[in-house]
């Protein structure tokens, strides 16, 4: 019995861990080309055809120097918003319990062509942000032009978003201004992004721009649909279809309809009034290192459970976004994924050796 | 007379033969996703290659060529424009630049960018210089 047990678990976890691991917002841009980034918080919520997409940007403290994201959308935005002080933090309390401090953080985030086309500008306290409509070369070449210092990854990056949307969102954080504004370390600047489009998605793949592959990335990532939404790839401890990989470094913490104190919390912030009177909660925590953070998350809120190859940024199709994550598994998880398939391996055949004639 | 001139062209195009054929080789590199497509290159001592560069990225680049230690000067030094130095060029985004270079020394030699983090990257060949 327990041999059996022994050989289940072996086979399984040698299956799991081929058919799942590794992973995929705004990529930080500093002086010199990279910027330390904690933890990021996002809110991607779909209703109506539109997403509003809410993220914030902490102030750290320098007191000179400009910071700089580039943050792919899935579309232009019909309005760019100061977001409500509240929402991030509201969705970080459900998640988790207070701190004994009673602060929480609203980490923020992400932080040949011809011509980037420049569809919108406007400044939202200490922050100069500008939707660019353009290849990678572009917008790129706009970034640059702009004093964006891009790290070396940045043309590949940008190609692997230009390819689905030549929508960028370049945001430029002016320390010497938050200064002056009065603004603390730790104080964060929300913003609101409505944006039409038939499905959300939530780039990952930009917070690993410029990191170091060892590094780890952390985000908080919260949804609100009408529905439970279908993700590709589907986060730990979702609900797997078959064929569909799954990605270790996304841990679905929550999956519930939405408490009634949380939806009226959300509703009376500001630019939150668009919310209905039920939606779907969905928490999902990225820990992953920079090096395999290939994709992004698509989501595909119409409740047919098909989120997109290409908004999760694999148009080849499944197999390769298999190949993909099975590629970037750390090698002690390759290794013990073989050798609980060999451990499996040899376990039938002991057991078919010593079965009587 | 017509005989005589077209000995006379044959003649001319006979010794311009040999200064066309030991014109400088082109070589193409182009820079793309921070890598350079020609990550080894072979050459003879004393040939001189015209190197095309064609900078795909929107992000500025550097092709240096030096030995080891060379390189490693670059990499701490915070000079940003190479142009007009021998074996060196900078290209800003989307730039194509042709720089001409004689290869005198046997060997081996690496061509590198060091803007801030490129070198790290990978963004780096080899040449070999055959005797």
């Amino acid at each position: 019995m327990a041999r059996r047990l022994f050989l289940g678990c072996a086979i399984a976890l040698g299956v799991t861990l081929i058919a799942s691991p590794a992973f995929a917002c705004g990529g930080l841009i500093g002086p010199n080309g990279a910027v330390n980034l904690a933890r990021t918080t996002t809110l991607a919520a779909y209703h109506n055809g539109i997403e509003h997409y809410v993220t914030a940007f902490t102030f750290t403290g320098a007191t000179k120097g400009q910071f700089g994201s580039i943050t792919p959308l899935p579309g232009i935005p019909s309005k760019v918003e100061r977001g409500g002080d509240w929402t991030l933090q509201r969705l970080e309390r459900e998640v988790a319990p207070p701190v004994p401090r009673g602060l929480f953080f609203a980490e923020a985030a992400p932080t040949a062509a011809g011509s980037a086309e420049v569809i919108l500008q406007t400044t939202i306290d200490a922050l100069d942000i500008t939707v660019l409509k353009g290849g990678a070369l572009a917008v790129g070449t706009w970034a640059e032009q702009h004093g964006f210092n891009l790290p070396p990854d940045a043309p590949a990056v940008l190609d692997f978003y230009a390819r689905r949307s030549q929508i960028f969102m370049a945001a430029r954080f002016d320390a010497a201004k938050a200064v002056a504004r009065g603004q603390r370390a730790g104080d964060g600047t929300p913003i609101h992004l409505t944006i039409p489009t038939k499905n959300p998605w939530v780039p990952l793949r930009i917070l690993a721009l410029g990191k170091q592959s060892s590094e780890v990335i952390g985000a908080d990532v919260f949804l609100l649909t009408d529905g439970t939404p279908g993700m590709l790839p589907t986060p730990l401890g979702g609900q797997n279809v078959a064929g569909r990989p799954i990605a270790t470094g996304l841990e679905l913490v929550r999956s519930e309809r939405a408490s009634k104190s949380l939806m009226t919390d959300l509703k009376i912030d500001k630019g939150m009034g668009w919310m209905p009177s039920s939606m779907w909660l969905t928490f999902i925590r990225v820990n992953a290192p920079a090096s395999t953070l290939g994709y992004d998350l698509a989501i595909d809120a119409t409740g047919k459970n098909q989120p997109s190859l290409q908004a999760a940024g694999f148009p080849s199709g499944l197999a390769q976004a298999a190949r993909h994550i099975r590629d970037s598994l750390p090698m002690w998880l390759a290794m013990t994924a073989a050798g609980a398939m060999l451990g499996g391996l040899l376990t039938a055949v002991l057991r078919r050796r010593v079965r009587p004639a | 007379m017509n005989v005589a001139r077209a000995v006379a062209a044959l003649l001319l195009g006979a010794a311009l033969l040999p200064a066309c054929t030991s014109g400088p080789r082109d070589i193409t590199v182009d820079m793309r996703f921070s890598h350079y497509t020609q990550a080894a290159i072979r050459v003879h001592k004393g040939e001189t290659v015209r190197f095309k560069l064609v900078n795909q990225d929107p992000i500025t680049h550097e092709f240096i060529i030096g030995d080891a230690a060379a390189q490693e000067a670059h990499e701490h030094s915070s000079n940003g424009d190479h142009n007009g130095k021998p074996g060196q060029a900078s290209l800003a985004p989307g730039e194509t630049r042709f720089i001409s270079f004689t290869f005198t020394t046997p060997g081996s030699l690496i061509f590198a960018c060091h803007r801030p983090g490129h070198y790290a990257y990978g963004m780096r060949g080899t040449i070999s210089i055959s005797a």
